[in-house]
């Protein structure tokens, strides 16, 4: 399903991640743990193709998308939902429009987009939630829109960059429920980027954890 | 071609064919015509060049200091109604100088001493700093506003008020200051439109006497040459001041750090500032509004400018609309290139900006006066681009960095999910940019409408706009009718203006 060969990535020139082979396979829910600046967002925004590799490729399902300083498949052309860290919902556009957006840029027709809007509205609970402005919504609200917009295409991948960090630990509680229940509904693969143990604990089936280089140079490898 | 590549093509397109590719060949024309004998400073002209060099040093020092002096009172102590004394204050940079010499003329008597006084260097040293001020207080008081208040907050766990303003914020604004002289000063020293209504010889009188008068073409090229030496050096300054701003830790903050002022203290800054309102710009009005003796005379100016103002009104909101589209090309262009050499766009902006209009318009008539580009030179596209050339920098600086505002991710997630980069710009940039851009063309309709030179210069002849039409009226008409026709002016002004602040003030609600 991904597959990293060799990957080395940074910023610039500057290494900060190093991965010789990772594999995730279909319908893993795999969760990246590690400190801050161990490029746990780089290595999601890698497979998003927002950064292209310093060294190495990317593959997502066989097809090669990012090689050594290019991108070969660009980010709307991967098939992958993204859940951001700071949720990035457009603050112009409604619940509606905001979910809807792929499906828009699918170019599936309103109708058939407003059914689906239908379903995905029940599924994650926000039902009459439709024409409502996104500075209207809670915290918890604005995280199942979010989460909504990212499944609504029916991605094979779903990219999810510490989602629930601004939650309180009741709500965090419930969402990561929420987003296991949602993925064995849905059946995509799930990478998830956190850096609370107990998060990572609730939502995977496999853990990897980014650690310092022993050569002391500050770049990061990956374990698990 | 990626569409970020295309967006940098047209962005340099832009400034190479309106700015950069026409001033070039000015200067190649004016270095050959310099070492074929032309002199660069003709009899009696050194006098003028230096009557305008010491006008600009003066008017630059005490507008700087004036200015940051009500900067800081309006964005750190916590008398109200910041944006209402900004605006009252800017009033004189946004009108056409044409009218604030007006107002001024209107206002007092001829023969008196006063009068007298208005029409030496002083005079134009007076009103010159009622409309340059603005230029420093604006800057002063946006980056004032800009730094962080845990800054000041921790300064003050080991000074006072007096000691914090001092050591951070006077410290931190020091390269602004610098900044703000530097374009105060070559401001003034392209400023024509007040010289030459005071009838004072300074050295841009001399320049477009040189070019409208004699048509002396060759000779205006050589004596520009001062100007724009004078113009690099000043952007060079510029360059190095601003390396020292740290703008890089400034940020918008919900929190500011306000001194509180005492009743007293605020009653006593609230009366010096009234004071100093109505000196620079209430006065003037009063000039004009005073001077209009009946309703019917109100009446019978409509009726004489209506053509002139309404040809104002739309070669301000045309020049409005192709200098924001320009901006919005550069700006797009720099928020998505991020070589560094792409600062190098900002640097002519500024640089074309800075520059006297006189030279931007003898530059561009130079350029496009050929038989393959006569659709240019004779129709409204020369004016358009002398527009776009000055005040590019205008409209790119507000898009851009409303543009830099803007979380990355929101771009982003459009592309994740299936939005192409074109599409992006579409729906998500372009909506988000919405407000900036209305503030972006009203900002360049206002500075349209107060240009005339360009006016002067580009447009042909019969074709006058209000402020020039005012001007030559004003030699030899009644002054109640004259003062009335002003008022029109003044009134499609504050329309621009009102709507500005109306956009502003909904920009400044915003979340993001």
């Amino acid at each position: 399903m991904i597959a990293f060969e060799k990957v080395v990535l940074g910023y610039d020139t500057h290494p900060v991640l190093e991965i010789s082979h990772l594999h995730i396979t279909s319908k893993e829910r795999v969760v990246i743990v590690g400190s801050s600046g161990s490029g746990k967002s780089t290595l999601l925004r890698a497979v998003a193709g927002f950064e292209a590799p310093l060294e190495g490729s990317i593959l997502l399902q066989g097809t090669c998308v990012s090689k050594a300083g290019s991108i070969v498949v660009p980010p709307y052309r991967r098939g992958v939902g993204m859940v951001f860290q700071d949720l990035a919902l457009w603050p112009h556009m409604d619940v509606a429009e905001n979910i809807t957006f792929g499906l828009k840029m699918q170019g599936i027709p309103k109708t058939q987009r407003d059914t689906l809007l239908d379903e995905m509205l029940n599924t994650i609970g926000l039902t009459g939630y439709a024409s409502r402005t996104i500075d209207t919504l809670s915290g918890g609200q604005q995280q199942r829109v979010a989460l909504a917009r990212a499944l609504i295409t029916k991605p094979n991948i779903l990219l999810m960059d510490e989602p629930l960090s601004s939650l309180d630990s009741q709500r965090n509680r419930q969402l990561r429920e929420e987003i296991v229940r949602l993925q064995e509904t849905f059946g995509f693969t799930l990478l998830y980027v956190t850096h609370n143990n107990e998060e990572a604990q609730a939502i995977a089936t496999r853990i990897l954890t980014l650690r310092p280089k022993e050569d002391g140079s500050g770049v990061h490898v990956i374990e698990g | 071609m990626s569409y970020q590549r295309l967006l940098l093509g047209l962005a340099v397109g832009i400034v190479l064919l309106m700015g950069v590719f026409p001033l070039l060949k000015m200067l190649y024309l004016a270095l050959a015509s310099l070492l074929g004998g032309t002199a660069i400073l003709p009899d009696g002209t050194l006098e003028a060049m230096l009557r305008s060099l010491l006008l600009a040093l003066g008017v630059a020092t005490i507008a700087t200091i004036s200015g940051t002096l009500i900067a800081l009172l309006l964005a750190k102590t916590t008398l109200p109604f910041a944006p209402l004394w900004l605006t009252l204050f800017s009033l004189p940079l946004l009108l056409p100088p044409e009218i604030v010499i007006l107002g001024w003329i209107d206002l007092l008597p001829s023969h008196t001493p006063l009068s007298k006084l208005l029409h030496t260097s002083v005079g134009a040293a007076w009103i010159d700093t009622t409309i340059f001020m603005p230029v420093a207080m604006l800057l002063g008081f946006f980056f004032l506003r800009r730094i962080p208040a845990s800054l000041e907050l921790a300064a003050l766990l080991y000074t006072d008020e007096k000691g914090m303003l001092r050591h951070i914020d006077l410290t931190l604004l020091k390269p602004v200051l610098i900044l703000s002289f530097l374009l105060i000063f070559i401001l003034v020293l392209g400023e024509y439109s007040v010289a030459n209504a005071l009838h004072i010889r300074l050295f841009s009188v001399v320049l477009f006497t040189r070019f409208s008068a004699f048509y002396d073409f060759e000779g205006t090229l050589v004596m520009s040459l001062p100007l724009l030496l004078v113009a690099f050096g000043v952007i060079m300054l510029e360059r190095i001041a601003i390396q020292h701003t740290h703008f890089g830790q400034m940020h918008q903050e919900t929190h500011r750090c306000h001194i509180v002022l005492s009743p007293l203290s605020k009653r006593l800054c609230i009366l010096l500032l009234a004071a100093a309102v109505t000196l620079v710009t209430l006065l003037p009005l009063w000039g004009i509004l005073g001077t209009i003796d009946t309703i019917s005379q109100l009446y019978r100016a409509l009726i004489e400018v209506q053509h002139p103002l309404l040809r104002s009104l739309f070669y301000a909101l045309a020049g409005g609309a192709a200098v924001t589209f320009a901006g919005l090309i550069v700006a797009l262009a720099l928020y998505l290139n991020k070589a560094r050499y792409t600062g190098l766009l900002e640097h002519i902006g500024l640089f074309l900006f800075i520059l006297p209009s006189i030279i931007i318009a003898v530059a561009l008539i130079g350029f496009y006066n050929r038989s393959a580009t006569e659709w240019i030179y004779a129709s409204v596209l020369l004016i358009l681009f002398a527009y776009t050339a000055k005040y590019l920098i205008l409209s790119e600086k507000l898009i851009h960095i409303r543009l830099q505002q803007l979380p990355k991710s929101l771009s982003e997630a459009a592309l994740v999910h299936g939005a192409t980069p074109l599409q992006t710009l579409r729906y998500i940039l372009l909506p988000l940019l919405r407000s900036i851009l209305i503030a972006a063309l009203l900002v360049g309709a206002l500075f349209c409408l107060r240009e005339s030179t360009f006016a002067m210069l580009l447009l042909p002849p019969g074709d006058a706009t209000l402020p020039l039409y005012l001007a030559t009226r004003s030699a030899n008409g009644d002054a109640g009718l004259i003062a009335a026709m002003a008022f029109w002016m003044l009134l499609a002004i504050s329309a621009l203006l009102a709507l500005l602040l109306y956009v502003g003030t909904k920009l400044s609600r915003r979340s993001l």
